[in-house]
């Protein structure tokens, strides 16, 4: 057994020995509540007018989250619908210690959102839009809406949100805490800096206006905060005129390459939306996407001749003679012309396509991903880094990949820091790597498992290896917490991590509200 | 596993069939969403504790036009309902007239399109479709009924009617449940099967009436539970007339509400207002046009100063 670093075995959030690296054993789930106080705790809020769902029905549809590898089914579940009853429920849970485990979409993938045995607080009953501003151009926002759902009542009046993941289902108040990160990212940053003011819950139950201007210590704990420090229930959010987008897809063979011109777009700022997404090791493909022509044509005037990848013709007949003189690749070469043609036409589906331009850019990725990536499960580890360090980081994950699965997909983005890490203290123990100045980036990697039936510990192991890379380079994480709780302390240093966990302390006395994310 | 019940273990709860769930958007209770009866089954909970969400479907069809894996919802909650209300096993089915028909089309109406002579005629006017004459509206309209509280006759039931509307070229179906239904037993092949709105909308006369200031409101059920044709076919007529239609992002048909059956309805059930209210905000128009007789009536109460038409209508005073 791997004897634990001192500093680690007498820290008061004990890493978990499962995720060290060169323990074989994995571990999978947080240990279960021990269910002390619960039925005081639910009469206490009956007799104050709250109900806790404690029927299996209910409580079914919480036991996972998008990841389908972590499994806790929660005693009960509260659909919020107002902050009061949020600030009921976090008193009671101060008193009687039982931990909230607060959800929106559930798209974590590492059981961040899910409640092993406690309090489900199922923030989707707060989704209603609650003001656009046209002229300023902002949205006063329920938390628990979807992004989607946001999107909706923005197209009506020809207005966006600005960035948001890939993904119809997440939420506003779960994505305001992680991060967010869309292909337009090397633009406008994560969605957490499109946040202009929220309404918070804080753990003992106050109800709190923050914003850069008011209450801003909470406004920079909050976001990117994996609900440790509150529950956001209202959020203002900057919003944009919608436009359609233009795309084009560039393809190359060498994954450095790609990433390099990947840099290089994002740091001259030279398009609207940019990111890689691989088929294969040696077929890559970079988006490239303007909202506007003007962009475009400055594009192909200024910066085309000076990437390197292919138009759609020049690299099928790249490919047509790497594989002439590697007839033994011949399978290699039908399943990348299966992607191509199954995965491509789904990028530009007819009904979301207006004169060659894409409408609804999340509705066509975020079907595509489900279609070709979901499943039950859904293994996305992933390592977010400066800008130095991320085509080291890319071929080192990779290579692990390529350990691990017979397919699977790099996504690649770059991301906009807005201000230091003095100025925005945010972007401390976040998604955003230390050492990032002007630019960070992530990269997903992630297998398509098919019908395989991987085993959990292979599934962790791959998780585990990815991770580790993070710890020896000294990246972050575009998405941590849960399970990778351990890796927490490794990767940021003691000094850092206990001074989150004062504060967490602080705020949260009984320590109920998100436990096992990060703390 | 329920038993004759399956395609729900296959959810993965995504949720992407949540959003344009019209339950979904008037209670945010996902329990009362396809979702989360799959999610509650798949963990084992009694089908007597997902009654309410079950009977509070509306079948728009919508969650089936989203769902990422392909999951026939709409069958399966029909086969849920089936299984709540049991006192449904046993519907004597009524005598169908099985003499053949001379027509080469035929029109299959409702019950509201039925009580609305005017547009009826109109209608089978337009086109040239005779109503069929015989008594097999009646057993339509039963059938129609008792479809939503979860009686699904097997097509060996059926067979004398359906073997006559196999011989047909095109059969025009004014609800879109049963539409579907008809769909999955009669090969394409030979028989062309169309939506009500959709065979208007084939006839020049009435798309080239549509005008960029309509708001189009398509019959939900018809598009949504046959999704993969429709929708090509309503993006073409929006992109080439230029009106707006009660579509959302994912071009899934916002369903008004007009089609439910208030036998099957609960508390839960979502309301007609709630949904005409989203399919309206931030909408501007200055005519509404709809495929389905009910939604006249409901839109008319529903905005003031503007007109609201049949698509049959469209055609012009003179077209008969
Ligand atoms: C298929 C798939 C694709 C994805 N694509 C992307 C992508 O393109 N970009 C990207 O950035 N991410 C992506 N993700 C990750 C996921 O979408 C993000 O983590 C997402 O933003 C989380 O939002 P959510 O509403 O699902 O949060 P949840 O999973 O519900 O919660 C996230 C965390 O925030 C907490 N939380 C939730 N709501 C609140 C609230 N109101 N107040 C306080 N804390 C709260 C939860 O306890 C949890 O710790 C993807 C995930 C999947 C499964
Ligand atoms: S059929 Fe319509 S009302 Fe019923 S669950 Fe699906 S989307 Fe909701
Ligand atoms: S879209 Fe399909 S797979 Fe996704 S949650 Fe709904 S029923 Fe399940």
């Amino acid at each position: 057994m791997t004897e634990l670093p001192q500093s680690i075995k007498n820290s008061p959030d004990p890493v978990p020995p499962d995720s060290l690296k060169g323990v074989p054993r994995q571990q999978t789930n947080p240990s279960r509540w021990n269910g002390d106080g619960w039925e005081a705790f639910v009469a206490e809020l009956v007799s104050q007018g709250i109900t806790i769902n404690q029927g299996l029905a209910n409580r079914s549809g919480y036991i996972t989250d998008g990841g389908g590898i972590a499994m806790g089914l929660p005693r009960g579940v509260l659909v919020a619908r107002s902050p009061e009853d949020i600030a009921t429920t976090l008193k009671a849970a101060q008193k009687y210690k039982v931990p909230v485990s607060v959800r929106g979409g559930g798209l974590t993938t590492e059981g961040e959102c899910i409640s092993f045995g406690a309090l489900q607080l199922d923030m989707r009953g707060m989704s209603n839009v609650i003001h656009i501003d046209e002229t300023n151009l902002t949205v006063r926002t329920e938390a628990g809406i979807y992004w989607h759902s946001l999107a909706e009542a923005l197209r009506r009046r020809g207005l966006d949100y600005i960035s948001a993941p890939l993904n119809m289902t997440s939420s506003v108040g779960g994505t305001l805490g992680v991060g967010g990160i869309d292909i337009n990212s090397p633009k406008f940053g994560c969605s957490a800096d499109q946040a202009i003011a929220l309404r918070v819950v804080t753990p003992t139950g106050e109800i709190v206006e923050c914003s850069e201007q008011e209450n801003t210590e909470l406004f920079e704990r909050v976001l990117l905060g994996y609900g440790q420090f509150g529950v956001i229930t209202e959020a203002t959010l900057k919003i944009r005129p919608f436009t359609p987008i233009t795309m084009h897809y560039f393809y190359y063979s060498s994954l450095r390459e790609s990433v390099e011109d990947l840099r290089f777009l994002v740091e001259e700022e030279a398009a609207d939306y940019l990111g890689i997404l691989t088929m294969l090791d040696r077929a890559i493909n970079l988006l490239v996407a303007f909202d506007s022509d003007e962009k475009e044509r400055e594009f192909f005037n200024k910066y085309r001749k000076r990437i390197k990848g292919h138009g759609e013709i020049g690299f099928a007949l790249h490919m047509a003679a790497h594989y002439a003189l590697h007839p033994w690749r011949v399978k290699e070469a039908l399943y990348l012309l299966e992607r191509k043609r199954s995965l491509l036409p789904e990028l530009s589906p007819p009904g979301h396509m207006q004169e060659g331009k894409i409408i609804d850019r999340t509705v066509v990725f975020s079907r595509a991903v489900w279609k070709f990536w979901g499943g039950k499960k859904m293994i996305i580890p992933d390592l977010a880094t400066s800008s130095e360090k991320f085509a080291e980081a890319v071929e080192k994950g990779n290579e692990v990949c390529r350990r691990y699965f017979p397919h699977y997909t790099l996504y690649c983005v770059g991301i906009k820091l807005f201000g230091s890490f003095e100025s925005r203290p945010r972007y401390e123990l976040s998604c955003i790597p230390p050492d990032a100045h002007d630019f960070g980036y992530g990269c997903e990697f992630e297998p398509m498992l098919g019908n395989h039936n991987y085993s959990r510990d292979h599934f962790q192991s791959f998780k585990n290896e990815i991770y580790d890379i993070g710890v020896d380079m000294g990246t972050s994480y575009y998405r941590f917490g849960g399970m990778m709780k351990g890796y927490i302390r490794r990767a940021f240093g003691d000094e850092l991590v206990d001074k989150h966990l004062a504060m967490k302390q602080k705020a949260d006395p009984a320590m109920i509200l998100n436990p096992d994310v990060i703390f | 596993m329920l038993p004759g019940i399956n395609g729900y273990e296959k959810c993965n709860g995504c949720g992407l069939c949540t959003l344009p769930c019209p339950i979904w958007r008037q209670s945010y209770d996902s329990l009362l969403t396809f979702a989360g009866r799959a999610r509650a089954l798949q963990g084992g909970a009694k089908i007597e504790e997902i009654r309410n969400s079950v009977d509070a479907c509306i079948l728009c069809g919508s969650c089936e036009a989203a769902c990422s894996m392909g999951i026939r919802t709409v069958d399966i909650t029909l086969k849920l309902r089936a299984a709540i209300n049991k006192n449904n096993e046993e519907m004597p089915i009524q005598r169908y007239n099985d003499q053949a028909l001379t027509e080469t089309t035929i029109l299959l109406p409702n019950a509201a399109l039925l009580a609305d002579k005017k547009t009826l005629k109109l209608t089978t006017g337009l086109l040239n479709i005779p109503l069929a004459k015989d008594n097999s509206q009646d057993i339509l309209l039963f059938l129609l009924k008792k479809f939503e509280v979860g009686f699904i006759p097997e097509a060996e039931m059926l067979e004398g009617f359906l073997r006559r509307l196999i011989r047909l070229r095109q059969v025009v179906i004014a609800d879109g449940l049963f539409k579907r239904y008809i769909r999955a037993l009669i090969p394409e092949l030979h028989t062309e099967i169309l939506g009500l709105g959709e065979a208007l909308l084939r006839l020049p006369a009435i798309k080239n009436a549509l005008k960029p200031t309509d708001l189009y409101i398509i019959e939900a059920r018809s598009y949504n539970m046959d999704f993969k044709r429709c929708m090509p076919f309503y993006t073409e007529i929006s992109s080439q007339t230029g009106c707006r239609m009660n579509l959302d992002l994912q071009r899934i048909a916002i369903p008004t509400g007009g089609c439910i059956n208030t036998e099957t309805g609960n508390e839960f059930t979502p309301k007609s207002t709630g949904q005409i209210r989203w399919i309206l905000e931030g909408r501007s128009f200055d005519r509404i046009v709809v495929e389905s007789v009910e939604d006249i009536g409901l839109l008319k109460n529903a905005v003031v100063g503007v007109p609201v038409v049949h698509v049959a209508e469209l055609a012009g005073e003179n077209a008969l």
